[in-house]
């Protein structure tokens, strides 16, 4: 498994939802490697490197992570706060898509420090553009954080 | 007090002219005695005037004697004696010179006397000597008299008119006497006369004021008594009024205690309602979490799956398929709206507004701009007449005129010439805003309906809709504290009415218990 094949990271439980998603991704030729967590707890595991994705290496992270804030086991929410938290993940961007515009929903994402907020249109045609726009920014428009920025375990002593 | 004043002058007067009268008396009565004890004097003195005289006359008859004595015996013995009765009528009379030296007639009187007297002892002693001489010749011729008589007679005349003298002088000083003693008694009469008068007045003028005060005293002590019994009378009254106080006093606290009671099984109720509501509030709040979250991705699948369908597939689906599929995706387009609304409405509901004074006019031009891009190709009048200044949350009342807009626009749709007008009139003191279309209007006997949530008076076929826009509408416009009502008929426009609290009054919004209790 190359970790550099995984471009985008969606952290969706609804199997219907993630189809849809990737399948629009995919049409819109915007990312070729996408990972699916089902949970926020195989997310976690993910995105700091452990349990079945313990291979994988902080300086090697995803472009881009969409997540959805209700989720089975970790929610979204306890995801965005961990990634934020930590020194060596906090450079990734998160996109919060979800089907919720809850005023709640908005203030804790971002004062977490969520990247954007998208919410999921049910028409299938805004949802197409939605995706369009939002991977067209993140992952061309977008100037990633250098490796650099990944392996920081010294500059975080040096904090 | 100026009774007590009177008496104690009247008093003092009787006690000085009482002191008066007894000095005067006394001073009158001893005046009379010094003049008695004179009076008396003299009277003594003229008692010893006379008892010289008879002394003198006495040793003139012993000198005789003794004469005649010695004549007739010759006895020697008799001239010793004759020489000291001589020298005794000699003191006497010196002693009738002494005690007449201020008498001028007794003087003069016994001036004539002396040399009498000295005469008479001469020729007294002289006829001694001739006797003892003729002893010897003639022892008798003894018949003849001793002296010459004319002497003798003067001597005796003399002597009696000092007696005489004297006695009257008695007699006048005794009646002078008798006259000061009568006036001394009438003196001390008059004064003790007077002294008594003044003292039964002054008596009289006590018991008068004893009297007077003894009934000053029975009026004061009959007031006292009456005092008394007022006190009795005001104390029993007091205790009347205290008792009726206490009572009061027993029954508010009484009172109090029931309000207390009261109050705390309100506080009870209350504390149970809110944590009711808050147990309400929380579900609701899952709720729409639930809704927002969950509800809507199964319509964006069957939205996105048909489409999907649609195009990967439409050739090889029958007219009738495309169709159903069509049907599908708008069904689940037109519950995603619904569910936007409900949504939206529930914030509404859960939001506190924000009070701050809005210029309907800008607002009102701020969101016919907005809606340009969906009016267009349309003919639209609008009037925006000039509108006042409210008081209310800017975001909330734009999503009013943008609804009432709205809605005008869609129901005007089928108009030539649509008019939408928005102005504002004074009514009862308080402002009224109104929205005004020719549109479709609607049938007046559904106007209470008209703000409910779902409620819609037309078919989804002439004018699509949720019938979530007016709901929101009166939702904001109560949270504001203002009413909102519309009038119409069928096919003669719609008119929305309006109230805010203008920026002069300060109605107060009234707080939703969502408001209160998050």
């Amino acid at each position: 498994m190359r970790p550099q094949e995984f471009d985008i990271l969606l952290v969706e439980d609804d199997p219907a939802d993630a189809e849809l998603t990737v399948l629009l991704l995919r049409e819109a030729r915007l990312a070729n490697h996408i990972e699916v967590a089902r949970d926020g707890a195989e997310a976690l595991d993910y995105l700091f490197c452990r349990g079945a994705f313990a291979s994988r290496r902080f300086d090697h992270p995803p472009r881009l992570v969409l997540l959805d804030l209700k989720l089975p086991r970790v929610s979204g929410r306890e995801v965005l706060r961990a990634v934020k938290a930590d020194v060596r993940t906090r450079s990734i961007p998160v996109v919060v898509l979800t089907s919720s515009n809850q005023d709640r929903d908005l203030v804790e994402c971002y004062q977490l420090g969520v990247n954007s907020y998208i919410q999921k249109p049910v028409d299938l045609q805004k949802f197409q553009e939605t995706v369009r726009n939002f991977g067209l920014y993140w992952l061309v428009v977008n100037h990633p954080a250098p490796a650099a920025a990944f392996s920081v375990k010294d500059s975080r002593r040096d904090a | 007090m100026i009774r007590t004043l009177r008496f104690r002058r009247r008093l003092t007067v009787a006690g000085i002219f009482f002191l008066c009268i007894l000095f005067l008396a006394f001073y009158f009565a001893f005046r009379r005695a010094m003049q008695l004890e004179g009076i008396n004097q003299w009277v003594s003195r003229t008692q010893e005037v006379l008892g010289a005289i008879a002394q003198a006359q006495l040793n003139r008859a012993w000198l005789e004697n003794e004469v005649w004595g010695y004549r007739e015996t010759h006895d020697p013995g008799f001239q010793g004696q004759f020489q000291g009765d001589r020298r005794g009528l000699d003191d006497a009379m010196k002693h009738l010179q002494q005690l007449t030296a201020d008498n001028p007639s007794q003087q003069r009187l016994l001036a004539e006397l002396t040399p009498a007297i000295s005469i008479y002892e001469s020729l007294l002693e002289a006829s001694m000597q001739k006797s003892a001489l003729a002893k010897a010749v003639d022892s008798g011729s003894t018949a003849e008299s001793l002296i010459d008589g004319r002497v003798d007679a003067q001597i005796r005349q003399l002597f009696d008119s000092l007696e005489s003298a004297e006695r009257t002088l008695v007699a006048s000083r005794s009646q002078a006497v008798s006259v000061s003693a009568r006036q001394t008694r009438h003196v001390i009469l008059l004064a003790g006369l007077l002294s008594f008068s003044i003292l039964i007045a002054a008596g009289h003028l006590i018991q008068r004021e004893i009297m007077t005060r003894g009934r000053i005293e029975d009026g004061l002590h009959t007031a006292q008594e009456l005092l008394g019994v007022k006190y009795e009378e005001q104390h029993a009254e007091l205790d009347n009024v205290m008792e009726g106080l206490h009572e009061q006093i027993r029954a508010r606290q009484k009172a109090e205690h029931v309000i207390r009671r009261l109050n705390e099984e309100l506080e009870d109720r209350v504390r149970l309602r809110t944590a009711e509501l808050q147990e309400i509030n929380g579900e609701l709040e899952t709720f729409t979490y639930s809704v927002s979250h969950d509800l809507r991705a199964p319509l964006r699948h069957m939205e996105g799956f048909s489409r999907l369908l649609q195009k990967d597939q439409g050739d090889k689906l029958s007219t009738d398929a495309r169709h159903y599929l069509d049907r599908i995706r708008s069904a689940a387009t037109h519950m995603s709206s619904l569910i936007e609304g409900l949504l939206h409405l529930s914030r509404i509901g859960r939001q506190v507004p924000e009070r701050k004074a809005i210029s309907l006019q800008a607002l009102a031009e701020d969101v016919r701009a907005e809606l340009t891009q969906e009016t267009e190709g349309r003919l639209i009048d609008w009037k925006i007449s000039s509108l006042p200044e409210v008081q209310g949350d800017p975001v909330l009342v734009r999503q009013v005129l943008f609804n009432l807009f709205s809605n005008s626009v869609k129901f005007t749709r089928k108009q030539g010439r649509a008019i939408i007008e928005i102005g504002s009139k004074e009514e009862n003191g308080e402002t009224v805003i109104y929205v005004r279309d020719n549109g479709a209007g609607f049938d007046p006997l559904y106007a209470d309906i008209l703000f409910g949530v779902f409620q819609r008076l037309h078919r989804e076929d002439e004018f699509e809709g949720t019938g979530i826009g007016l709901a929101i509408v009166q939702r904001i416009i109560h949270k504001h504290g203002g009413r909102v009502w519309a009038e119409s008929r069928p096919g003669h426009g719609a008119t929305f009415y309006f109230t805010l609290p203008s920026q002069t009054r300060n109605a107060r919004f009234p707080e939703t218990l969502i408001g209160v209790t998050a």
